[in-house]
């Protein structure tokens, strides 16, 4: 059964359609990932299932359930969980009182202060930010606040977290650390929605890929397929990536057969 | 410098914070004894301004909701003392009448503006200012309209009266400040300060912002309330351009910039401060206090834009650093 099921979403911006009948969707404990060019509703279509935005059309299935127009704060204690691209870290508390909002608050079932603690503090070591738990977020490397996102949500309980570009603006080993963490995610059973503009995480973390241009479908399917469909390489990709990932894959391929 | 202190020196110093406090409450309970009524009236005056400012701080310094007419609730307090009073009850229940009118306003009010965020909400709690007067000057009848509300006088002599009355403005003032140290080690106080902090977040962390936003506004309301319906009856008379002043407000604005919005103690410091000092200039320039105090306020501003606590911290810094300790 589908964890989110995702039926014709719509959003208008007054005359501007940013999300025109979407659907789709993501089956438990997969990583799914979002693509598409600057401005191809990725962003709009996750605040669209986390109701940051009020739908303005279509309906949302999360576990079975119709949970189209609830909050956000219900729709967080079901276990739908999100990072923000821009990072938005209560800025006068401590990263582990950022981390602790999380559990206290987003998680259905802890209820007294030593639990919402210790999921912070396990937020915080499965996110490496243990050692900076004491630090005010203004303290923190981008990497680290992008982290900081991600142990948050992880302190909710979730059973699908929604990562929106959460390599954005990180150096190699910074994304190669947190591609190893959204590894672990799925690991350890979570479904996982990956918005990102940085191929190399694409391919190398998600089941399956959706391809968004100007508020539509473009494309679904597994990566390699979707990334060699001729419309995904006029519309984003470029012919260029196409090129350097196909003569990639001969090799790969070549390599694999001697 | 990283993590700003050990847990047992935080704990040291909140127990010695609390020491203070409590001896000052003691010292200015007793102070009566000891006071002339000039005194006993600035220092009314002062607790009365330190609980709408700490009513203030509920709304503005722990939610981050700009409230520029949460007087209002002032208005509304002293109204529903008067009335509740003219009507036959007793000056504690009146009171109580008054905490509550308030924050139901307020409850009743909030669920449809608090959805709006930062200039409007701000522009619509003056509006609801000026709305007030005109509903008490039409509404007429038992709130006197226009010609105002004079309360049933006390039995007591004037003397007592004014110390009891000193004494619950003093209570008012304690009360609120326990109640905002309160809030701020519980659930719903991590909840404003997320909202003042990023409330999209807030909102998909959990927080239900909506709920959280009226509840605080409520509180903040009952606050001011109190120091309205207490102030109703120390002046015995009130009419709508008294009670819902506008003054009253951007007094304690002041006080709550001066002192430092969101922390527990900065309102009365605040109050302290400004009303003290308002007082010396009025005593000084009988002409031209008003001039000069807006000069005060205007240096004030400049020197410590985040309050004299944060102006003083980075002081005491700026100190340690010159004098290379440790």
């Amino acid at each position: 059964m589908a964890l989110l099921e995702a039926n014709d979403l719509e959003i208008r911006f007054g005359g501007v359609k940013a999300l025109a009948g979407v659907s789709f969707r993501v089956e438990e404990g997969e990583v799914f990932g979002v693509i598409g060019p600057n401005g191809a509703g990725k962003t709009t279509l996750l605040n669209a299932i986390s109701a940051v935005y009020k739908l303005n059309g279509g309906s949302i299935r999360f576990a079975g359930e119709d949970v189209t127009g609830l909050p956000p704060h219900r729709l967080s204690r079901l276990g739908i969980a999100r990072t923000f691209q821009i990072v938005q870290p209560f800025k006068a508390m401590s990263v582990r009182e950022n981390v602790a909002i999380g559990a206290m608050f987003g998680h259905a079932r802890l209820r007294t202060r030593d639990a919402w603690l210790a999921a912070a503090d396990a937020a915080l070591e499965r996110t490496g930010l243990a050692p900076k738990a004491a630090f005010m977020p203004p303290q923190l490397t981008l990497a680290d606040r992008k982290r900081l996102e991600v142990a948050r949500a992880l302190a909710m309980g979730p059973r699908i977290i929604l990562f929106d570009e959460v390599m954005a603006g990180l150096n190699h080993t910074e994304i190669e650390r947190m591609i190893d963490l959204v590894k672990s995610l799925k690991q350890a059973g979570l479904t996982v929605v990956v918005i990102e503009h940085v191929m190399k995480a694409v391919l190398a973390l998600c089941d399956r890929i959706m391809v968004l241009n100007f508020g539509a479908k473009l494309a679904e399917g597994v990566p390699d397929d979707v990334v060699s469909d001729p419309k995904v390489v006029e519309a984003y990709l470029g012919q260029r990536f196409a090129k350097a990932h196909s003569a990639a894959h001969a090799a790969t391929v070549a390599g694999g057969v001697q | 410098m990283i993590s700003p202190s050990s847990p047992s020196g935080a704990r040291r110093r909140a127990l010695l914070f609390w020491a203070f406090f409590a001896a000052g409450a003691v010292v200015l309970a007793l102070a009566p004894l000891a006071l002339n009524n000039y005194w006993l009236r600035v220092l009314t005056t002062v607790f009365m301004y330190a609980t709408v400012t700490q009513g203030l701080n509920v709304i503005v310094g722990l939610t981050g909701y700009h409230a520029f007419g949460n007087a209002v609730f002032f208005g509304f307090g002293a109204y529903a003392c008067g009335v509740a009073m003219t009507l036959g009850a007793p000056f504690p229940v009146a009171l109580v009448a008054a905490v509550a009118f308030s924050a139901l306003v307020a409850g009743i009010v909030g669920w449809p503006i608090l959805r709006l965020r930062g200039h409007y909400f701000a522009i619509a709690t003056v509006a609801l200012n000026l709305a007030a007067i005109q509903l008490v000057i039409q509404v007429g009848g038992v709130t006197g309209g226009a010609e105002g509300l004079p309360l049933p006088l006390s039995d007591l002599p004037p003397g007592p009266l004014y110390r009891a009355i000193y004494l619950v403005m003093l209570a008012g003032m304690v009360v609120s400040t326990l109640l905002v140290a309160f809030i701020l080690i519980r659930p719903f106080g991590y909840a404003l300060r997320a909202i003042r902090d990023g409330e999209r977040a807030a909102g998909v962390m959990g927080i239900d912002t909506t709920a959280t936003k009226v509840a605080a506004w409520a509180i903040s309301a009952g606050i001011t309330g109190f120091a309205g319906g207490v102030w109703a009856y120390w002046i015995t008379f009130i009419e709508p351009a008294s009670a819902f002043d506008p003054a009253i407000g951007v007094k304690a604005y002041m006080m709550l910039i001066l002192g430092g919005m969101g922390t527990v103690i900065g309102p009365v410091l605040g109050a302290f401060v400004l009303e003290f000092l308002s007082t010396l200039v009025w005593g000084g320039f009988l002409q031209a206090h008003q001039i000069v105090f807006g000069v005060l306020i205007v240096v004030i501003c400049l020197v410590a834009p985040n309050g004299m606590l944060v102006a003083g911290r980075s002081l005491i810094q700026r100190w340690r650093s010159r004098h290379g300790a440790a």
